[in-house]
């Protein structure tokens, strides 16, 4: 049966399908420009709502929980750009795809959908990163802000590692919850969305740090994926973890990967069983 | 050895009822009740290499769904399918690679993009040499006349347009199974010709094995020796499309031409009258009994013009779906 195998293919086929699936999200993105603005504009007020609310928070107190000013202020800039970097919109386009029967189109081809998703996900977050780059620049000559750079090469380099595996689990979940339109096609799949959007936004620490939450609630927290998505990579960088709980905290990302990646071949494939491609 | 083999397919869809109106909605809500609906229900057939087959039926006999069950989209509630030698379901890709579906209410081209965008994604996709892609593209191209319209969003092309780009988009791997459902469907007269004379010497000159499915009775007529028709689920008639009338036709139409007024009365000692409108008149008359009919009308009628003709396809297909018995 089918799974994430790549193996399949020659590495130079592979390339070229990949390079002209990423153009296809090019040129997708560019025709609908003005999803990929509002798209922007949301993580630009997202992070202008945290950001100045903590400046705000700053102004009375130096020091909350293990966050001072700058620590705090870096959080919540690492916030953006990992949102830029693990976050997508691509993949809600499955759900669309299921709803409405396109995923046919797919399903008939010789490729794995999910190597389409892939292809289609990478490209997106080439451009959404090329653009995220120039919008730094504007904040940091606007705003001036405070920002802390780790030096330790062993932190930037765990750092990295654990962001990658965000990015694969973010995929995953997202994934899950696109697949759910098999069983839940109402307004192609959008209220379940909206649900993991809203709440991802929190759990994944997009407001604040989750380890200035009562331990206990903290704890709970530290199992789930979602608190690996964005919090965990920047208490790395941040220099906040010990070498101990960085490894832990690796391997817990680690098994969420492939737990994740066996619930989601499982869903699919359940999920084609009951699919009706839409029409009799 | 057939190409296509289907040995007692069934696909049931499980569709929840609901009762009209907020009451049912909310209803529904709570408890869902659920109904199988029998969109193919036990079908047998086998298709040998080259063959051209049409596949007609009413709206919701299961004709779509038998389509995507041969192509993989759908998984079969029970029953055997052998497609090249695959099993459909398991989507191999080098059963893909020689296959390909056309659905003419579905589109697999961009919308935002030019078609040319999408057959270079196809190429990759489909793992399709330069050199055989530039060939087959330019001989499709020239056969469709659409040379211009390549590199336009597909979303400003015509539907007739569209539709070519779309058997382009699915022909460049050259597939040896083809399945078209409702090819034609929203064309003009004489682009639904272009498209058929296309599909049948795509047919002769790829010895490609063809399933069509149309509700333009034309499209299966000239284009089909062999039909299959199914209605409600159910397989009601494979073989030629001559056998068919055979089969069925059991009366002759006989058109006249009356030169002068008559008692239309009397005609239905004859026949029975389907139309009268001085002076034509057509009447059906039983198949054995059509040359007596046509004697005495010439003897006891003042008739200017007379015609003994076979019904139409359309009208004998329709009368084999409205309930006469057909087994």
């Amino acid at each position: 049966m089918k799974t994430l195998s790549l193996k399949s293919l020659p590495a130079k086929m592979l390339a070229k399908k990949y390079l002209q699936i990423v153009k296809i999200s090019w040129t997708n993105t560019l025709v609908y420009r003005l999803s990929f603005i509002l798209w922007r504009l949301e993580s630009i007020i997202l992070f202008l709502g945290t950001y100045l609310f903590w400046l705000a928070v700053y102004h009375n107190s130096a020091q909350i929980s293990s966050y001072n000013k700058t620590t705090m202020l870096t959080y919540i800039i690492g916030i953006l750009i990992l949102r830029n970097l693990v976050f997508s919109s691509r993949i809600n386009q499955a759900a669309e795809d299921i709803a409405s029967g396109g995923l046919n189109k797919y399903l008939v081809k010789p490729m794995e959908y999910f190597h389409w998703l892939i292809g289609i996900d990478l490209g997106d977050k080439i451009a959404q990163l090329f653009f995220l780059f120039f919008e730094l620049i504007a904040i940091f000559l606007i705003f001036k802000p405070p920002f802390f750079i780790q030096t330790n090469i062993a932190y930037l380099i765990y750092f990295l590692i654990s962001s990658s595996f965000s990015i694969l689990i973010y995929f995953y979940l997202s994934l899950i919850i696109s697949l759910t339109t098999f069983w839940y096609p109402e307004h192609n799949g959008w209220p379940q969305r909206f649900l993991f959007d809203t709440m991802i936004i929190f759990l994944s620490g997009g407001w604040f740090p989750l380890d200035i939450l009562p331990l206990p609630i903290y704890r709970f927290l530290s199992l789930l994926p979602s608190t690996y998505l964005r919090f965990f990579p920047l208490k790395i960088y941040l220099g906040q973890l010990e070498l101990k709980e960085i490894i832990k905290g690796l391997i817990l990302m680690f098994l969420w990967i492939i737990i994740l990646r066996r619930l989601t071949n499982f869903i699919w494939q359940k999920g084609l069983k009951t699919f009706t491609a839409v029409g009799i | 050895m057939s190409i296509i083999e289907v040995k007692n397919l069934k696909k049931y869809y499980q569709v929840h009822k609901k009762e009209p109106g907020l009451i049912g909605s909310i209803k529904s809500l709570f408890k869902r009740e659920y109904e199988d609906v029998k969109a193919v229900n036990n079908v047998s057939f086998s298709i040998e290499e080259g063959e051209l087959v049409g596949f007609i039926g009413p709206n919701g006999a299961g004709k779509t769904t038998t389509l995507k069950c041969l192509s993989g989209l759908l998984y079969p509630t029970s029953g055997k399918l052998e497609v090249l030698g695959y099993n459909p379901w398991d989507r191999k890709h080098e059963f893909l690679k020689q296959i390909s579906l056309v659905m003419g209410q579905k589109n697999q081209l961009w919308w935002d993009l030019p078609a040319m965008e999408t057959f270079i994604l196809n190429k990759e996709i489909y793992e399709v040499p330069q050199e055989k892609f530039d060939h087959v593209l330019n001989n499709l191209v020239d056969l469709l006349e659409v040379k211009d319209v390549l590199n336009i969003q597909v979303r400003k092309l015509s539907l007739g347009q569209r539709m070519k780009c779309e058997l382009i988009a699915a022909l460049l791997h050259s597939p040896k199974v083809l399945f078209l459902d409702e090819p034609t469907i929203g064309l003009d007269v004489v682009m639904q010709k272009k498209m058929r004379d296309f599909i049948k010497s795509y047919n002769q000159k790829y010895k490609a094995t063809i399933i069509l499915t149309s509700h333009y009775m034309d499209d299966v007529s000239q284009l089909c020796e062999r039909v299959i028709i199914i209605d409600k689920g159910k397989l009601i008639f494979d073989g030629s499309l001559r056998e068919i009338v055979e089969k069925y036709a059991d009366h002759k139409i006989i058109r006249v031409v009356f030169s002068k007024a008559i008692d239309a009365k009397k005609l239905e000692k004859i026949a029975l009258v389907k139309e009268y409108n001085y002076p034509s008149a057509v009447l059906t008359v039983k198949r054995e009994a059509s040359n007596v009919a046509a004697a005495e009308l010439l003897k006891n009628f003042p008739i200017a013009d007379l015609n003994i003709e076979e019904p139409l396809i359309e009208d004998i297909i329709a009368e084999v779906f409205t309930g006469k018995d057909v087994s």
